[in-house]
């Protein structure tokens, strides 16, 4: 009856959308008959899959999790000629990774917060010494019953399948020998680690688990401690990024509603300062990234879309918009109290937010100064010298932070499992883009098999990243069997695919959540492994690489410090920066490229090459690409702005053999 | 526990349920309990039906999606059964608990394969993973 009643509604929502089709956040078309899907019909089948602007044919996008920018390429160096913007290059730390005559530019501050939410507090000193960086709930130790790491191989080759065959030693390596919760003793120095970045290796391994830094979204503001006051040419949205240990130790992941733990030490969140770690490739650290961005291109100037966690960036990448709280038929409608965002301090504590959590907060209404927090953002936005419309639609509670898709793999209601569960959204998304252009395309995520009989993750094989699918958040994909099985595979489709020479125009691919990379549940060189698998792969098809843009990137920093320019978009981001990699024929020779992206470039990508039309009248793919001084490349004097990362590419140039 | 609803009006299956608690002292798990178990992403119900031979207990372990048998053992209130779940790929678990008259609350381990107190996606941590309550349906 509920899932009658799911479609019903969506298909009011969809004829509305047809007849306003540029209607704010318009509703998706019907746009394929809901009818059995046999095997050739999906996977570079598109009629329009060859109609493109560049020799590209496919595009593949893989997306690991939680690093920032400079957390992964901190001291990395390009060819001659070529420039990154980095701790090294700013001077922030040496290349054996000491602290540089500018490691200043890192320090990082203590404030103070105990009457409203603010997202850039008064200051309340500086710390001579960052606060101990915590375990949080990194592996103690390996186990077979609770990995990763796994105590035994086999029971490591029978959860995961997707790597290089060289990394399944790492799925057995790495526990930290402590308790969860306490002062990482591993780290050299943990007491004196100064005021600003350190590195986390080599003392902690490279192949080591650490803790993974809060990364919600009203804590993500704070953290990038934005203020017009501090503004400057170089730096026009004032952003100093100097809260990252003290949001960590002051709130960390949230109160779910839940009264201040006593005493509120340093690590009573269990994290301390870890957001301030980086690795260093100059060191052996990030190996096989350090490979690709030698020989292809890197970006220094991406970003995670949305300040906060996996889903919402998720989401952003695709929908290029936010998704809100509705009845589950279009139209928005408040969510229960307790899952409204209330970031304002508790009574009588300093930044210990009264609502806001994994069970609690999670939406806010952006459009009515009254909500709690709101006010911070959007007066922030208003005093830029070229003020950001904050793109809040009236009525409507926006998802900031994860809750899971409003859809059980079979098309069935989520909220039968969970009660923070975002209610179907009817919001257009690529997918309807592609699908009405007849361009193919798919989502491969790791364990879909698994999750597929699994709905309550209760199976321990399932790593499936549930929040990671933007089309498991849409009512026309996910209440339609013959789009589902289209459109949505597990990674061993992905692999056929390959072989076959069948991989759809647009990839988008997902691992694992032992080989994406998380830190606590993951690590750096299991998503390298992954990788690797993959572009090996693909490098043994020549035709197929020969004619594919791989972009690899993260879906946000995870919470760890960057020290690169934000550019505020709209409330809902951008943050931090995040690595991306742009690996083709098309773009080999080791450069940097320098062009402002998020998530949603990528979007723009496909849409320039296969000449489509952006997803909605609102959504980000409609902001031009940048224009920038010659002296600063990094922030475009035409905000809000996105680059559509086409000048990456060098399509006249003969393509590089792999 | 509430035995009165917003509405005012009573809340007669809590109020038996209470009662069936206070006149069923002995912890025998033989019958049909109406388990709820929590998972990563959300909670699952299940059908539990156990049969106890003195201090054995067999029985079947029900899901939407399908049963899997159980076995295990009962000493005094400490309750203890293995389900073998078929998967793919298949997996065990170990579910331990206390009964307590009509209701038996506990944790459940995997014996192999993933589930770890997942460090989520936003830093969060999901507290009450694995954890497991079932009330009593029939004796």
């Amino acid at each position: 009856m509920i899932r009658s009643r799911i479609v019903a509604g969506t298909a009011i929502a969809l004829s509305l959308a047809a007849l306003a089709p540029l209607r704010a956040q318009q509703a998706a078309p019907p746009v394929v008959p809901d009818a059995p899907t046999t095997e050739d019909d999906r996977g570079g089948r598109g009629p329009h899959d060859k109609d493109t602007a560049s020799p590209i044919r496919h595009v593949i996008v893989i997306i690991g999790e939680n690093r920032s920018f400079d957390h992964v390429f901190a001291t990395y160096t390009p060819r001659a000629g070529q420039h990154v913007s980095n701790l090294l290059s700013r001077g922030i730390v040496n290349a054996d990774g000491t602290p540089g005559r500018n490691h200043e530019a890192s320090a990082q501050r203590a404030a103070t917060d105990t009457r409203r939410y603010a997202i850039s507090p008064a200051r309340a000193y500086a710390y001579v010494n960052l606060p101990p960086p915590g375990t949080h709930k990194a592996p103690t130790a390996p186990s077979d019953a609770k990995p990763a790491p796994f105590a035994t191989m086999e029971a490591a080759r029978a959860a995961e399948h997707d790597l290089a065959p060289d990394y399944y030693p790492f799925l057995l390596t790495g526990a930290t020998g402590l308790p969860a919760d306490v002062v990482d003793t591993r780290i050299a120095n943990f007491e004196n680690l100064g005021r600003g970045a350190f590195q986390l290796t080599p003392s902690v391994g490279y192949d080591d688990y650490a803790a993974s830094p809060v990364h919600r979204f009203y804590q993500m503001w704070q953290q990038i401690d934005c203020n017009v006051e501090h503004a400057s040419a170089a730096n026009p949205s004032g952003c100093r990024n100097d809260l990252f240990a003290w949001v960590e130790i002051s709130v960390g992941p949230g109160s779910n509603g839940k009264p201040q733990p006593l005493p509120m030490t340093n690590i009573a969140t269990g994290e301390g300062s870890t957001s301030l770690e980086f690795y260093n490739m100059q060191q052996g650290d990030a190996p096989y990234l350090k490979q690709l961005a030698d020989r292809y291109t890197l970006s220094d100037n991406m970003h995670q879309s949305v300040q906060g966690g996996t889903g919402a960036n998720h989401i952003m990448f695709g929908f290029a918009d936010a998704i809100w709280y509705s009845d589950g038929h279009g139209h928005p409608t408040p969510p229960p109290a307790n899952q409204i965002e209330n970031p304002d301090p508790q009574t009588g504590t300093d930044n210990w937010y009264d609502e806001d959590g994994y069970s609690g907060g999670s939406y806010s209404a952006c459009a009515d100064l009254r909500q709690p927090g709101v006010p911070a953002v959007v007066n922030y936005l208003a005093s830029l010298r070229r003020p950001i419309n904050p793109r809040c639609e009236p009525g409507h509670y926006y998802l900031l932070n994860n809750y899971n898709p409003g859809f059980n793999a079979d098309g069935t209601p989520a909220s039968q499992y969970s009660p923070y569960t975002i209610p179907p959204s009817s919001v257009r998304h690529i997918g309807d883009v592609l699908l009405q252009a007849g361009v193919s395309f798919s989502y491969f995520g790791g364990d879909w098999n698994i999750y597929q009989t699994d709905p309550a993750g209760s199976n321990p094989y399932d790593a499936y990243c549930q929040v990671c699918n933007p089309f498991q958040y849409a009512s026309d994909i996910m209440s339609n069997a013959a789009l589902r099985r289209a459109h949505i595979h597990d990674t061993d489709v992905l692999f056929r695919d390959i072989a076959n020479d069948a991989l759809p125009a647009v990839s988008i691919i997902k691992p694992s959540m032992f080989v994406d990379g998380h830190p606590a549940s993951s690590k750096l060189d299991l998503f390298e492994g992954f990788l690797k698998n993959i572009l090996q792969q693909l490098q043994a098809h020549p035709k197929l690489w020969g004619d594919s843009a791989i972009f690899v990137t993260f879906d946000e920093g995870g919470g760890y410090y960057d020290s690169g320019y934000i550019q505020p978009l709209d409330f809902f981001g951008d943050g931090p920066r995040i690595p991306l990699l742009i690996v083709s024929p098309y773009t080999a020779g080791g450069q940097v490229n320098h062009d402002y992206a998020d998530h949603v470039s990528i979007i723009k990508f496909i849409e320039r090459n296969w000449h489509l039309k952006p997803i909605t009248a609102r959504s980000r793919d409609n902001f031009p690409n940048p224009n920038t001084r010659r002296d600063n490349p990094y922030a475009p004097i035409n905000t809000p702005a996105l680059s559509d990362l086409w000048d990456a590419f060098h399509f006249a140039q003969r393509p590089a053999a792999p | 526990m509430r035995f009165i609803s917003r509405n005012g009006q009573p809340r007669l299956s809590a109020a038996l349920a209470a009662l069936a608690g206070c006149a069923r002292p002995d912890p025998a798990p033989a019958g049909q309990w109406q388990l709820s178990w929590r998972g990563r992403i959300g909670t699952e119900q299940a059908r539990l039906v156990l049969q106890s031979h003195g201090q054995q207990v067999t029985g079947s372990f029900n899901t939407p999606r399908g049963g899997a048998p159980l076995s295990g053992s009962l000493h005094e209130q400490s309750l203890a059964f293995t389900v073998d779940f078929p998967g793919p790929p298949s997996y065990r678990i170990l579910f331990t608990g206390l009964v307590h008259g009509s209701r038996i609350e506990g944790e459940a381990q995997p014996q192999v394969g993933g589930g770890r107190a997942f460090a989520g996606h936003g830093g969060e941590v999901s507290p009450d993973y694995y954890r497991w309550s079932a009330t009593r349906i029939t004796p």
